[in-house]
């Protein structure tokens, strides 16, 4: 599959509550405005859900951004599971850093893929071992 | 479970068909424009969303679009 901008928890909550968020969400919207002028689409990968849906207040601003279908929800299959797997493995880190693994396990779904992320850190390490992706920090 | 198709009649300029037909190749041509439908109603859909931002926000500022381009992976 072609080019994605794949989100973290951090992107979605930027564009997903846009008053709250200031500077991070000026970023975010700069990356997905970018994205859109190169015919790049936004994807959050499903496990990034279960970080930022905590209740009906953090609920209702997600559901109103996805039910837009101005960004794709990607699918938990059990391929990109098993590749979470591998690579919590290549970089020795344990299950506490799966979400992390599932956001570039959904990235290297694509041919090529830019992970936007608040916390570098620990993408930074998974997915390191693969040119095809890149990260941009918000 | 998946949608069930529709069958729908369409009229595009024949270099643009032949050019579609080409590359759906063995995939088929109704999943070929149904992908392509697909895509370009969400790109829509998120040049709604951003334009709709810089009217309650103000634009992004140039300076921050330029950063993003600039830091974009050269392929």
């Amino acid at each position: 599959m072609a080019e994605a901008i794949v989100l973290d928890s951090e992107a979605l909550n930027a564009l997903a509550n846009p008053t709250a968020r200031g500077a991070l969400t000026i970023r975010a919207r700069a990356i997905a405005r970018v994205a859109h002028e190169r015919g790049v689409l936004l994807r959050v990968p499903a496990p990034v859900l279960a970080e930022v849906c905590r209740g009906s207040r953090f609920d209702a601003a997600v559901n109103h951004l996805l039910n837009r279908e101005a960004i794709g929800v990607a699918d938990l299959t059990r391929e990109i599971a098993q590749t979470a797997g591998a690579l919590l493995a290549k970089a020795r880190l344990s299950s506490a850093h799966a979400i992390d693994a599932f956001v570039v396990a959904t990235a290297l779904d694509f041919e090529v893929a830019v992970i936007a992320t608040g916390d570098a850190k620990d993408i930074k390490r998974l997915s390191a071992p693969y040119p095809q992706l890149s990260l941009m920090l918000l | 479970m998946a949608d069930a198709a529709e069958k729908l009649s369409v009229s595009m300029p024949h270099k643009l068909a032949s050019a579609a037909r080409k590359r759906a190749g063995r995939r088929g041509l109704s999943s070929f424009v149904a992908r392509a439908v697909a895509r370009e109603l969400e790109r829509e859909a998120l040049g709604e969303f951003l334009d709709e931002l810089d009217k309650t926000l103000g634009p992004v500022p140039d300076a921050e679009l330029k950063r993003v381009r600039r830091e974009w992976p050269k392929r």
